[in-house]
């Protein structure tokens, strides 16, 4: 009963076996790829830090749903610019130009206009002045904000604003641009709006969009073409600023979304792979190592340590699996610094053994009877060798299609703990995502793309070993082979 | 081996079961120093209402009322063995599990306003086994119906594409199959509650107010159903296909007794015992999904309450559930035990 050849054939003629290997070989690639990309504590460092993702638009679709939504949604897009454009005299006054480029090819408005500036060297006590322009491709020139930095009483000059924390401007939400837009659309468009009309609207239709009147209601509607922001900054020749940048907020983001931290889903969800192989290896490897192991003896040396294993096994297994675990991982959750995903990992082993111990125990039994082990005991082998050189090897195919038949489970184990807040926050496991999901209320807001993926993949890894268990059947029950 | 001794037999392995979790949870609390922890708030709940009475009493200086109440505090930490060890008090904590003598939550009310931990978990197990006992027996149906009906169509395209059906149900978590059916019934389709047991305003009347509760509670049941039928339908046909193979089926159609009665009583009588085992083992299997399916819903049975009592960190209360949990699936077990008895009188015979 050893795996041969005839035995891997056996595996790859079934439909259900080759289903299983081609979706592990995918599952291993994707593990190499995160493994071989990220780093190892992305967790900590990028997932869970929100200045990793402050640029993105927050709980948006991934961008194919183009293909069904009929309209082009307008995508992410981010300027940036380090390099002065020139230098432009306004009224007597040298202004050094940044400018900020970008094309709204999309029949939609951008969700948000952001811009950041990074560590601006001053080279005088008097500070420096900005001016925020905005350029629409109708020609339009408006200014949407102005503003000073003067560098703190007795600073060293030069002195670098912005270094520490960069400069973040909410153009589409910052009240003085309302106010600029207010006097805008009045002179041209001679529409009288309150402050609270334009918060209403959302400056992002006034600042890409132009009116056009439908029974007697101003509807605004998308301007395409190309926009400018020109930063225009007063100061000393030698004053620069190190980076600009500007975010255009999309109505999508990326291959899988984003969820309500902007957080890159696709990212994510990627660096679950090696997580739930993680997971699903150790835990069965361990869990098998033990049940088998206990098995083996109690079978094997019956008497008292048999009767002692198969109590203990028997009231283990018949505790009920999921009130228990959640009370385990939960206690051993207390104890700060304990990593998390241990607690899950030791929680599935400690209650996952007996099954296996029940069944192994049986088929030594009958081994047990046999002459080979007979001949080994009689030439004077020890317990140790018989159980481990004689009686192992017979068992392993067995053990081993065990093992893989309990990978799902253990998967699911520790999805259902993650999703019930068990798990660690700052390691992105599929569970753990749904579980955010599931907190923010996405089903009820029909954020689908925050939903799905994660169960679709947790599925996938499940049923990847279930189709694995399927097609070693035959091989490791010989009696269905025979039919 | 008579009935009554061949009861007790099971009974005594399933009280060890339950003693086994209480020995489990005692000593994970007690190494832990959760349970020093449980006690001290049941003492300093006891000692601030010791203090609230005397305050209320005349001619005691604050002095003397805070030497009565330290005074109080040590008698108590000796009643309730805080001056001992853990291991010491092990099986008064485990008297205490027993009986829900787990003081107060500290988040938690009952629906009546009660935060006793007794309360609150007694007034929601009925609805946890409303919904768990429904799905059950919803999944029994379906699954002897539709394995029956497989079991005469062994081989075709019907069987094979069961068993893929059941693959993947086994591998669809039941609680993001719950967010599916949320997405799918309330947020498209807008036509099914998305959790909660009644609506915003109720009604008052019996009648209405059951209709109401059980419209809550069709998301729910079709998320256990969906999620426990696939492997209870391959089961059933299993168990079938086995005893359709045995001689006596063959007999019995040699004999030309009509399909109909060898399928009644030549296939499936026989098959009762492993039948209701598989019964039993979906209750079991439900109270997993009932932690997680109530959770999503907002159920009010215990699995949410377990939910509500990780996010606020409630020890006791989650002792308490646990042990409810287990005395809920012990019992059931040992409502299969008498089943046997009643199915197959094999069992008592030796």
């Amino acid at each position: 009963m050893s795996v041969t050849r005839s035995g891997w054939q056996i595996y790859i003629s079934s439909l259900v076996g080759k289903a299983g290997l081609i979706l592990l070989i995918f599952m291993v690639v994707a593990s190499i790829y995160v493994l071989a990309t990220y780093p190892l504590d992305y967790g900590i460092r990028v997932w869970s830090n929100p200045k990793s993702w402050a640029d993105n638009p927050i709980t948006v679709p991934p961008t194919w749903v183009d293909f069904f939504t009929g309209r082009d949604l307008v995508t992410h897009h981010i300027t940036i610019t380090t390099t002065s454009k020139g230098t432009e005299t306004i009224a007597g006054l040298k202004f050094k130009v940044y400018e900020l480029d970008y094309d709204l090819e999309e029949d939609g408005f951008p969700t948000y206009l952001m811009i950041k500036i990074y560590n601006v060297s001053m080279y005088s006590e008097r500070g420096v002045y900005f001016v925020i322009n905005f350029t629409r491709p109708d020609g339009d020139e408006i200014r949407l904000i102005t503003f000073a930095e003067v560098p703190p009483p007795n600073s060293d000059l030069p002195y670098i604003a912005f270094s520490k924390n960069e400069k973040i401007i909410f153009l589409s939400k910052e009240r003085s641009v309302g106010f600029s837009l207010l006097t805008y659309i009045n002179t041209k468009y001679n529409l009288n709006y309150t402050i609270d009309k334009l918060n209403e609207i959302n400056y992002n239709k006034v600042l890409f969009g132009v009116p056009t009147e439908e029974g007697g209601d101003v509807i605004w509607k998308p301007l395409k073409g190309v926009y400018k922001i020109n930063v225009y900054m007063l100061g000393e020749d030698k004053d620069k600023i190190a980076m600009l940048k500007a975010v255009f907020g999309g109505e999508s983001y990326g291959f899988l979304g984003t969820d309500d931290n902007g957080r890159d889903l696709a990212q994510g969800l990627l660096f679950g792979f090696p997580v739930a192989l993680a997971i699903g290896f150790f835990t069965s490897i361990v869990t098998t190592a033990i049940g088998a192991s206990l098995g083996i003896i109690s079978g094997y040396k019956g008497g008292r340590v048999d009767e002692i294993i198969q109590r203990i096994s028997d009231v283990v297994y018949n505790f009920p699996f999921l009130p228990i675990i959640i009370l385990i991982v939960f206690i051993i959750s207390r104890m700060p610094g304990f990593p998390r995903l241990l607690a899950i990992f030791g929680a599935i082993v400690a209650l996952g053994w007996p099954g296996l111990t029940i069944l192994i125990r049986s088929m030594v039994l009958s081994l047990k009877q046999s002459q080979f082990i007979e001949a080994a005991k009689a030439i004077g082998a020890s317990d140790r060798r018989i159980m481990f050189k004689h009686i192992f090897p017979n068992l392993a195919p067995f053990i081993f299609a065990q093992m893989i038949f309990f990978t799902p489970g253990a998967i699911l184990a520790e999805a259902a703990l993650s999703f019930l807040g068990l798990g660690d926050p700052n390691i992105p496991t599929w569970g753990q995502i749904i579980e955010e999901s599931f907190r923010a209320g996405a089903a009820l807001n029909g954020w689908w793309w925050w939903v799905l993926p994660p169960g679709l993949l947790i599925m996938l890894a499940a049923i990847t070993f279930v189709f694995i268990a399927l097609g070693l059947e035959p091989i490791v029950n010989p009696k269905l082979q025979e039919r | 081996m008579g009935v009554p001794r061949y009861l007790g037999v099971k009974a005594f392995n399933l009280m060890l079961v339950l003693l086994g979790v209480l020995l489990l949870t005692a000593i994970l609390f007690g190494a832990t120093g959760l349970s020093d922890k449980i006690l001290r708030a049941i003492i300093s709940e006891e000692v601030r209402g010791y203090r609230a009475q005397l305050s209320q009493q005349k001619g005691l200086t604050p002095e003397e009322i805070n030497h009565l109440v330290e005074e109080y505090k040590k008698n108590l930490e000796i009643e309730y063995g805080l001056d001992k060890p853990w291991y010491v008090r092990l099986p008064d904590m485990i008297r205490r599990i027993v009986i829900l003598d787990l003081g107060t939550s500290k988040h938690m009310t009952s629906f009546t306003g009660s935060n006793q931990i007794r309360d609150i978990i007694v007034e929601r197990v009925p609805y946890t086994v409303m919904l768990m006992t429904t799905a059950v027996l919803i999944v029994f149906a379906i699954g002897l119906g539709f394995g029956t009906w497989l079991s005469t169509k062994v081989g075709s395209l019907w069987d094979r594409g069961l068993s893929f059906f059941a693959s993947i149900s086994y591998a669809t978590p039941t609680w993001w199959l719950a967010l599916l059916l949320i997405l799918i019934f309330s947020y498209y389709l807008d036509i099914l509650p998305y959790g909660g047991l009644l609506s915003p305003n109720p009604p008052k009347e019996f009648l209405p107010r059951l209709l109401d509760m059980m419209y809550h509670a069709i998301l729910p049941i079709m998320t256990l159903v969906l999620a426990l039928s696939g492997s209870a339908i391959y089961i059933y046909r299993s168990i079938l296909v086995s005893t359709a193979t045995e001689d006596f089926v063959t007999v019995a159609r040699a004999k030309g007794l009509p399909e109909n009665l060898v399928l009644r009583r030549y296939i499936i009588r026989p098959s009762l015992h492993p039948i209701l085992t598989n019964l039993v083992l979906g209750l079991a299997g439900s109270l997993t999904g009932a932690i997680l399916t109530e959770t999503v819903f907002n159920w009010p049975g215990m699995g949410r309450l377990y939910y509500e009592a990780i996010l606020n960190i409630d020890e006791p209360l989650i002792l308490a559930l646990t042990y409810v949990f287990t005395l809920i699936y012990v019992a059931a077990r040992f409502i299969l035990e008498i089943l046997y008895i009643v199915v197959d009188p094999r069992v008592t015979v030796e």
